[in-house]
């Protein structure tokens, strides 16, 4: 009857095994158990330790993903605010200087000015022979000069060109028949009207300096009664 | 004298001299009776002992703390293998909380070596020693609600009525699960036995 009993339980199949769990040895308790024991509850201390440091909470749970995220935000706001384009003073090219270089691209300044000056009308360039420059058509040949100011910001000006070409020959000019060589003095003043070129001076765009002024003609003055003496 | 006739008392006696009196003598005596049999369900439930011996502190703490959440009409010992399985039970599901929490994959905890004819020789196994750690290591790997009842039926040798007070199954349940729970075992420990 027991053994039909010990059948039902399954204890026959797994006789092996109930014997070796039997035959464990048998684990005891450390020698201090129950002075450590007594002690806590001497001192009241109830508190299981485990149950504090382990202990679940939703914060506990989310607190690495905020963590995670915070610093996402700060990193991405950093890079974001390195990489607004704030132009800096000192690198950006005067304005107008920068026109001249995006209308020639590539070319200089020095390119430009003559590019400019070579804008010639297309019927102009169809008759274009190789002819006397002076019984050259009269046509109002117009280019800039470059002038740099006090503050050394560059501007242009509209030139009027004594020549009408925007580039001669000048041996071919002054040359061009034995019996115009009377003319030669207009020819090489560019004046295709038969005026006498007058040659006024040079003129700087800078201020009259008066003290300059003075000093110059005080100066020439004592040199010519010196001369006289 | 006390002493002595304290010690003469069952354990459902020195409870109730506990619960009436305070007389910490019976909580100590009760203490002294099952340290080491507490001490020897929760190691092998859990498998370490250092925390089996805080589980056990802490068993004994709550029944200090409690003891007149105490009926009469059941039994000291299944009343207290309670308290104890509920938390060597927590401490597993810490384990595993914290084994998710870490993301760690530490696959010698999953990995058996009892198969491993190489590493155990059959003269090696049959060394009590090392068949007793192999025992642990494969008891470890068997659910926890297989193993519990087996640790209770079989190795600490609790009647099917005991154990089903103690876990609050049906005595059909606590059967089952620890033929189960022995299945597993076997099953682990094939190479052991085939050898």
């Amino acid at each position: 009857m027991e053994k039909k009993v010990q059948n039902i339980n399954g204890e026959d199949q797994y006789k092996d095994i109930i014997k070796s769990l039997k035959e464990l040895p048998r684990v005891k308790a450390p020698d201090n158990f129950e002075l450590n024991l007594m002690t806590r509850i001497h001192n009241k201390n109830f508190e299981i330790e485990r149950d504090k440091s382990y202990h679940f909470t939703v914060w506990g749970f989310l607190k690495p993903a905020a963590v995670v995220s915070l610093t996402a935000v700060i990193v991405l706001f950093v890079i974001d605010l390195n990489s607004l384009d704030v132009p800096n003073p000192l690198l950006t090219e005067p304005e107008l200087r920068k026109e001249v270089l995006n209308d020639a691209e590539n070319m200089t300044l020095q390119k430009k000015f003559i590019a400019e000056e070579s804008v010639v009308p297309e019927t102009k360039k169809k008759d274009e022979a190789p002819r006397a420059m002076a019984s050259a058509p009269a046509v109002k040949n117009q280019g800039y000069k470059v002038v740099i100011n006090e503050n050394d910001a560059i501007s242009k000006e509209m030139l009027e060109l004594p020549v009408d070409e925007k580039s001669i020959d000048v041996d071919s000019r002054l040359n061009v028949t034995p019996n115009q060589s009377s003319n030669r003095a207009f020819l090489a003043g560019g004046t295709g009207e038969r005026r006498k070129p007058v040659f006024d001076g040079f003129h700087t765009r800078s201020l009259e300096n008066k003290w300059l002024r003075d000093s110059s003609a005080k100066y020439s003055d004592s040199l010519k009664n010196l001369e006289e003496k | 004298m006390l002493d002595k006739k304290l010690f003469a008392l069952s354990d459902e006696e020195l409870i109730k001299e506990f619960q009436d009196n305070n007389t910490i003598e019976s909580y100590e005596i009760l203490v002294k009776r099952y340290k080491d049999p507490l001490m020897n369900f929760v190691y092998r439930f859990v498998g370490n002992r250092d925390v089996c011996a805080d589980i056990v502190q802490d068993t004994m703490i709550k029944f200090y703390l409690n003891k007149d959440s105490y009926k009469s009409f059941a039994k000291f010992s299944t009343w207290i293998y309670t308290i104890a399985g509920n938390l060597a039970k927590n401490e597993l599901k810490r384990r595993k909380r914290r084994t998710i929490l870490s993301l760690s994959n530490n696959d010698d905890d999953r990995t058996i070596q009892v198969e491993d004819k190489s590493f155990f020789t059959p003269e090696a196994v049959a060394d009590s020693s090392i068949k007793g750690d192999l025992i642990q290591k494969a008891l470890l790997k068997v659910k926890p609600v297989y193993r519990e009842v087996v640790i209770l039926r079989d190795i600490q040798g609790f009647s099917y009525e005991e154990i089903a007070e103690m876990t609050e199954l049906s005595i059909g349940t606590v059967k089952s699960r620890i033929n189960r729970g022995r299945a597993q075992l076997q099953k682990l420990l094939n190479n052991v036995y085939r050898d």
